[in-house]
């Protein structure tokens, strides 16, 4: 019966074998590049293959990487001739990546990658990175002198230059002024906390709370926000070694317990709703949207509070980063790009680097993004602050924003010594990824009311104990 | 005259309580149902708010919870723009479609025969067989990430679609045995012992009379590795985040660090589920058969 139904079972079993193979074949030939279009809807051709030659470039996603991207096929590759592959990745995957990449391959996948301020000292330091003096002392395209310095500083160590700034920001305190002038309220240009925290729960209402600070547990969260209250209140993580490593914790110190209690009070008494969840997007929605009167965040914000859709444009005034015992605290970020040691070819990684970091891509997204010049990558260089267009389209937090920039504590951030500088946010070691997060999550409990300040830095003490020597 | 008339009275008597139990059963009945019913939605509400989401301005998406709005599909415009040199939806989708379709193909034509082999006439120690595969699941696969990074580097496979194509074949391999496995013990012995009198091969016996009976099984098993493999990020992410790149991560691309993007991921996140949820849709009746057939009896 079974004989002669249908097909011989050897045709199936060939036809499902070549239909296999087939696919295989299609799977393995494909590296996944595609035909695409331009940003302004013309048609290109892969990012694969540019006559110059062709990188990978591995960036964080942010509007203003989303921004070099799509200008990268008309004013690098047509200039060029280098056809750039650019890798999207969220911020904690993009640490991941990156650091396993140049850490155990030295370049292996990705050409050019964007680091933060954290990893750029530490991979310079282990030979991980391309010094990036070698280029930028002879390019007169790229104009060395024109990076702000502390920016550069916290790129550096006496070694070299590791990455060069794509982004940066600072921090400062953003309020409503229509809201503190109906209040009768002046908010001094470099206030301190204890002026903002009064402030603050003046002003606070059952419609709009005080102030917006960050409570979401993280490193990078709770922990840079707080890290910056803590080094004005004269406290610090650990103590440093002669040998600059670290020493023992300091959470215990009287200096640490006055921050976290006047930080976790001021939430309590004037913060946000849903405190212990927040950081910069969500304190970002809730000013947008009215429910809070200031908000001590990173500079980088106020271009979206003053731009074109913005509910809240033209209504804020901005501060330096509120004090207590130092005279400054701002904290000091930037996204960079970096060479890793064992790129296939660094000229060429460099030739990218030096445009997208160069002083004349400032003037080419200011002219060419639909959002204008408000949206350009801030914080980097000082000729964008004399730009009369720039100018023009920031007035409300240029100033501002650059004497945050100048101001941050890079290399002294608090009032003893410590480890892992420069850095004013976090501590530039490795440890602090992991210790810096798991204490945050004590903090943040302490915000969310679950425990006590007290139990929040015992168990930090013991936690950061785990690294002293 | 006593007796008729306690009998009556006990007659009653049962009847008050069949109809008190039944009323009893029905509230019960209706109470479960609309206890599933608030546990389905739920279930369901955040993936009614996502699609919703992305119907939505950031700043209405971001702010206090909106049910009515202007409805934009601007973010599903700004997701499926393309950029040269950047991961596009198309890509991504080409991508994952291609290594999901292959790879469930591989797991199906490895694990039929192995299935067969372990419940229609199993092998010796089949037990210990069935035992193993299911043990290659039990290392957490961040544990193996760095071997298999170096593997895949050392053999020039970094950044392919080949080998998420060997990592979701393996990955759904074990699963896929187990399940087939049952499935093929529903299949009547008898059945197969006439097809071997009448001169079946083993190939005519498992194409002929074995696939017919279990084919929503094979149906439901095909399914769910497709749908481990569409959904799978790590291992995606960590392999092939510069070529080869996969839906899930093409809506990471889309979460920004500095700015609000719910509205965006939402509307990237809904197109990355369109084709599972389809494929459910048009397989409901096989899986559900295949399902009850004996997986999760």
């Amino acid at each position: 019966m079974f004989e002669g139904q249908g097909r011989k079972p050897g045709q199936w079993r060939l036809m499902a074998v070549l239909a296999i193979f087939a696919l295989i074949v299609a799977a393995c030939t494909g590296d996944g590049g595609s035909d695409t279009t331009d940003a302004d809807g013309t048609d290109a051709t892969s990012g694969n293959g540019g006559e110059g030659g062709e990188i990978n470039v591995a960036i964080v996603g942010n509007p203003q990487m989303e921004d070099i991207a799509a200008l990268t096929p008309d004013h690098f590759t047509a200039e060029t001739g280098v056809a750039v592959n650019y890798t999207i990745l969220e911020e904690q995957t993009l640490r991941e990546i990156v650091t396993r990449d140049v850490g155990a391959g030295g370049g292996v996948q990705f050409d050019v990658v964007m680091i933060g301020m954290f990893e750029a000292p530490q991979f310079g330091a282990n030979g991980w990175l391309v010094d990036l003096n070698q280029y930028a002392d002879g390019d007169a395209d790229y104009a060395k002198d024109d990076l702000i310095p502390a920016v550069v500083g916290g790129l550096s160590t006496d070694e070299g230059l590791w990455a060069s700034p794509f982004y940066a920001e600072s921090s400062f305190l953003m309020y409503r002024q229509d809201v503190l002038d109906d209040a009768g309220i002046t908010m001094p240009g470099a206030p301190t906390w204890d002026e903002v925290a009064e402030i603050a729960r003046t002003i606070d209402s059952d419609e709009m709370a005080g102030i917006c600070l960050r409570g979401k547990p993280g490193w990078g969260d709770l922990g840079a926000s707080f890290t910056t209250v803590l080094n004005t209140f004269g406290g610090t993580w650990w103590l440093a070694n002669d040998d600059g490593s670290i020493g023992a914790a300091q959470v215990d110190q009287p200096e640490f317990a006055e921050a976290l209690n006047f930080y976790v009070d001021l939430i309590s008494d004037a913060g946000q709703d849903d405190a212990a969840n927040s950081s910069f997007n969500e304190c970002l929605t809730q000013y947008q949207d009215g429910q809070v009167a200031m908000w001590y965040d990173a500079t980088v914000a106020a271009g979206i509070l003053e731009s074109d859709d913005s509910p809240v444009k033209g209504l804020n005034g901005y501060a330096l980063a509120p004090t207590n015992v130092t005279d400054a605290s701002g904290w000091l970020w930037s996204w960079a790009l970096a060479i890793p040691q064992n790129a296939p070819d660094a000229d060429l990684a460099w030739e990218y680097v030096s445009w997208a970091t160069g002083p004349d891509y400032l003037v080419t997204a200011g002219e060419n993004l639909d959002s204008g010049w408000a949206a350009v990558p801030p914080g980097t260089r000082e000729s964008l602050y004399e730009n009369p267009s720039y100018e023009a389209a920031a007035s409300a937090f240029a100033d501002k924003t650059l004497e945050a920039m100048l101001a941050a504590p890079i290399d002294n951030p608090g009032t003893t010594p410590r480890p892992g500088l420069p850095g004013v946010q976090y501590v530039g070691v490795p440890e602090f990824q992991d210790i810096g997060t798991r204490c945050t999550e004590q903090f943040s409990a302490a915000i969310a009311g679950q425990i006590s300040v007290e139990d929040a830095l015992d168990s930090c003490q013991t936690i950061a104990s785990e690294v002293s020597s | 005259m006593t007796t008729r008339l306690q009998e009556r009275r006990q007659q009653q008597q049962k009847e008050h309580l069949a109809n008190k139990s039944l009323g009893v059963s029905r509230w019960f009945s209706i109470s479960m149902a609309a206890l599933a019913w608030v546990v389905a939605a739920l279930f369901f509400f955040p993936v009614f708010w996502m699609v919703l989401n992305g119907f939505k301005e950031e700043i209405d998406a971001n702010t206090s919870p909106k049910l009515f709005f202007d409805p934009t599909l601007d973010r599903y415009s700004e997701v499926t723009t393309q950029t040269q040199g950047l991961l596009s939806f198309s890509e991504a989708f080409a991508n994952s479609f291609l290594i999901v379709l292959i790879s469930t193909l591989l797991v199906l034509f490895l694990a039929i025969p192995a299935a067969y082999a372990l419940s229609i006439y199993p092998v010796k120690k089949w037990r210990d067989v069935l035992f193993f595969f299911i043990s290659t699941k039990f290392l957490p696969v961040v544990a193996a990430i760095l071997p298999l990074w170096v593997i895949a580097e050392s053999l020039g496979l970094l950044n392919t679609r080949l080998v998420l194509v060997i990592l979701y074949t393996a990955m759904n391999l074990p699963l896929a045995v187990w399940m087939l496995r049952s499935f093929f013990g529903e299949v009547p012995r008898e059945l197969v012992e006439a097809s071997q009198i009448d001169g079946a091969t083993l190939g005519q016996q498992i194409r002929n009379v074995i696939l017919p009976i279990v084919a929503p099984g094979i149906a439901a098993t095909a399914l769910l590795c497709v749908i481990f493999a569409w959904n799978e990020f790590f291992l995606a992410v960590q392999l092939n985040p510069v070529d080869g790149s996969t839906v899930p991560i093409w809506v990471t691309t889309n979460v920004s660090t500095r700015g609000n993007f719910l509205a965006k991921l939402s509307a990237a996140s809904t197109l990355a589920t369109l084709p599972v949820v389809l494929a459910g849709w048009v397989a409901q009746k096989r899986m559900i058969r295949g399902l009850a057939m004996g997986a999760i009896k």
